[in-house]
């Protein structure tokens, strides 16, 4: 396959953003193979394209930009052929609430000041620890809060691609949220590495 | 609905706010609970951090070498 010869971007331009573009998927979709055919698609896609990139984006952004609708097939076709199990998310809500929460309710330990924390957003150390929290999600968990917040899916897409019933869809993304804003508070603004 | 919402109740509605239409109790009773308790309020405001952090994963580009 040749690129177009009005093409601004060359093919190994876009090679030096696979590693984090194989992270981005394999985050997603946890399956190596499937990463990888994922990734392979985007850069073939990006280089027939490439003479149609603006240039108003970085080339990173344009490139995850392509690959979040191959991750989405990637995902339709995966629960087509082999539903995902829920072993791995079967932590009772119960059980995930009486470790935050008192019997009464209250919190046990108050959630921390966060203080300004739009300052992490410009930093590349903190979404390595955002990366690093969201590998800790089990499979399914981690699947739903992806595509709703890093894709922006609406909830019902989500759970008829999981195949699960909405009530299920906003535990997993509750539970989601509750053990990310806790693991991002004790690795990175406990930590002090706000500045 | 009831009217007061422990902080483990409220926790719930407040992620589900983000992702379906609260009813119009459910939205009664959250915004009384958000408005006494600070620790709720602040976990709110992380859930939206938490949004906008998520969109813009994976982040800035690396700095230039």
């Amino acid at each position: 396959m040749t690129s177009p010869a009005t093409s601004g971007i060359d093919a190994l331009e876009l090679q030096k953003h696979r590693p984090q573009l194989l992270k981005f998927a394999m985050l997603q979709l946890r399956n190596a193979a499937a990463a990888e055919d994922a990734v392979q698609e985007t850069l073939v896609a990006a280089l027939q394209a490439s003479s149609g990139f603006a240039g108003q984006s970085s080339v990173k952004t344009w490139l995850v930009g392509i690959l979040k609708h191959k991750i989405i097939d990637a995902i339709r076709k995966q629960s087509r052929e082999q539903p995902l199990g829920t072993a791995d998310d079967e932590i009772d809500i119960h059980d995930l609430q009486d470790a935050v929460y008192r019997e009464d309710g209250h919190f046990r330990e108050d959630p921390a000041d966060w203080g300004d924390p739009e300052a992490a957003l410009r930093q590349r150390k903190f979404f390595e620890v955002l990366e690093r929290c969201m590998e800790g999600l089990p499979k399914k968990t981690a699947r739903a809060f992806m595509m709703r917040e890093v894709m922006g899916l609406e909830t019902e897409e989500i759970c008829k691609d999981l195949g699960i019933t909405s009530t299920n869809c906003w535990v997993l993304l509750y539970r989601a949220r509750m053990a990310l804003r806790e693991c991002l508070e004790g690795r990175w603004f406990a930590a002090g590495e706000t500045i | 609905m009831k009217l007061l919402l422990s902080c483990k109740e409220a926790s719930r509605l407040i992620s589900e706010d983000f992702d379906r239409d609260l009813g119009v109790a459910e939205r009664a009773s959250l915004r009384v609970h958000l408005a006494i308790c600070v620790a709720c309020a602040r976990m709110t405001r992380q859930f939206e951090f938490l949004r906008r952090a998520a969109r813009q994963y994976p982040g800035p580009d690396d700095p230039p070498r």
